[in-house]
C-alpha cells in the first residue's frame, strides 16, 4: 500500500473513533501524503477530476477520503440525515440518537469542521443546516463508479460471448 | 454478435442502474461472477485481477487485489448478501481498505430470447438501508432520508 492509501486508511480508522484532535493530526498526514504524491508525479496521483476513467480512478481522493470518514460514524450519518430535512437545534438533535448531548455536540463540531453543516445562533439556541458540498463529492464519487460498473458490464458480456466457444483463446 | 453498450440510468445521485442484454445463458453469467477462475478474466481491465478471497455465501466475503504497477495495488472487498444460481447475486462493495464507501449491488438476471438480461443496481447508502433494501426489495426498500439527500443535491 502507497504512502497516501495508508494515510488515508489511518485516517479513516480515528475518524471513526471520532477523536477530533487525533482527526487533525491524521488529516494532516493524508494531505502531506497527497501531495507527495503530486510532487512525485507518477500517473497515479490522487484525482477525481481526471478525465481518462481508467488513469487514477481507483484511488479516492483527499476530498472524497474526508467525505466517507465523516460519513463513516452512523451517529453523524444519523444526523446529517435528520439535518437533511430542514435546520435542527442540538436538544432536537438529541432526541433523533442513541446518544447523549455532550457526545451530539462532539459529532456536531467535526461535521461542522469537515463542511457537512452551518450553524447560527438564535437566542440561546444553536440551529445547525446542511451544505451540500460534501455530499455532492460523495455524488460525482458515484458517477465514476457507474461508470466504472458500464465498463464492467461490457467486459463480462465481451467475456461471455467470446467464450462460448470451446477452444476460446486464452 | 451485436455490440450496442449497456444503458445506465441514474435513479438519484446515489443510485444507479445498469441494463444489458447479454447473449449467453444466465447461468454463464452466474459462473462469471462466482467462480473466481473465470472473474479474473473480465473483472478488472487487463486482467491482473488477483482473488484473496470469495466464499460465494450469503454472508460470505470477498476481497479482490488489482495490480496498478509499481508496486502499488488497489483492494476491492465485500460480503454477498444473495446468492441465489442463476437468478440474482447481491454484494457490498468496498473500494480500499475501509468500509465506509459501500456500495450495495444488486445483479438479476432473467432469460430472454436472445439471451440474457442483466440488471445492475448500485446503491450507495447506510447499513440499515441496504439491509433494508436486501429484506424488502430493491424498489420499495428505504426511501428515506439517502432519498432526501439525493433531492437535496438536486437542487444544490
Amino acid at each position: 500500500m502507497g504512502r497516501y492509501a495508508a494515510a488515508g486508511v489511518e485516517y479513516v480508522r480515528v475518524a471513526a473513533r471520532g477523536d477530533q484532535r487525533a482527526v487533525r493530526v491524521v488529516r494532516r498526514a493524508v494531505h502531506e501524503a497527497a501531495g507527495a504524491v503530486r510532487a512525485h508525479g507518477p500517473a497515479r496521483a490522487p484525482t477525481h477530476c481526471d478525465n481518462n476513467i481508467y488513469r487514477g480512478r481507483d484511488r479516492l481522493s483527499v476530498a472524497e477520503a474526508d467525505v466517507f470518514a465523516v460519513l463513516a460514524d452512523p451517529t453523524r450519518r444519523r444526523l446529517v440525515e435528520v439535518i437533511s430535512d430542514g435546520e435542527r437545534s442540538v436538544s432536537e438533535l438529541v432526541a433523533q440518537v442513541d446518544i447523549g448531548q455532550p457526545g451530539v455536540s462532539r459529532h456536531l463540531r467535526i461535521l461542522k469542521e469537515a463542511g457537512f453543516v452551518d450553524v447560527r445562533t438564535a437566542g440561546r439556541r444553536r440551529m445547525y443546516s446542511l451544505r451540500p458540498e460534501p455530499l455532492r463529492v460523495l455524488a460525482t464519487w458515484m458517477r465514476r463508479h457507474a461508470h466504472e460498473e458500464v465498463h464492467r458490464i461490457e467486459r463480462l458480456a465481451d467475456f461471455v460471448q467470446d467464450s462460448h466457444d470451446p477452444g476460446d483463446p486464452q | 454478435m451485436t455490440k450496442e453498450s449497456p444503458s445506465l440510468r441514474e435513479v438519484s445521485e446515489l443510485e444507479f442502474v445498469v441494463e444489458h442484454t447479454i447473449q449467453a445463458p444466465p447461468k454463464r453469467i452466474f459462473e462469471a461472477y462466482t467462480q473466481p477462475e473465470l472473474i479474473t478474466r473480465w473483472w478488472a481491465p487487463g486482467q491482473t485481477l488477483r482473488v484473496d478471497e470469495m466464499d460465494v455465501r450469503p454472508g460470505g466475503k470477498w476481497r479482490f487485489a488489482r495490480s496498478l504497477g509499481q508496486g502499488n495495488e488497489m483492494v476491492m472487498h465485500g460480503e454477498y448478501r444473495e446468492v441465489d444460481p442463476v437468478t440474482r447475486l447481491s454484494y457490498t462493495f468496498n473500494r480500499g481498505e475501509g468500509n465506509d464507501n459501500e456500495i450495495l449491488a444488486i445483479v438479476d438476471l432473467k432469460t430472454v430470447d436472445d439471451g440474457t438480461h442483466l440488471t445492475l443496481r448500485n446503491r450507495c447508502a447506510s447499513r440499515e438501508q441496504r439491509d433494508a433494501m436486501v429484506s424488502h426489495g430493491a424498489e420499495q426498500g428505504a426511501k428515506a432520508a439517502w432519498e432526501r439527500l439525493a433531492d437535496l443535491l438536486r437542487r444544490a
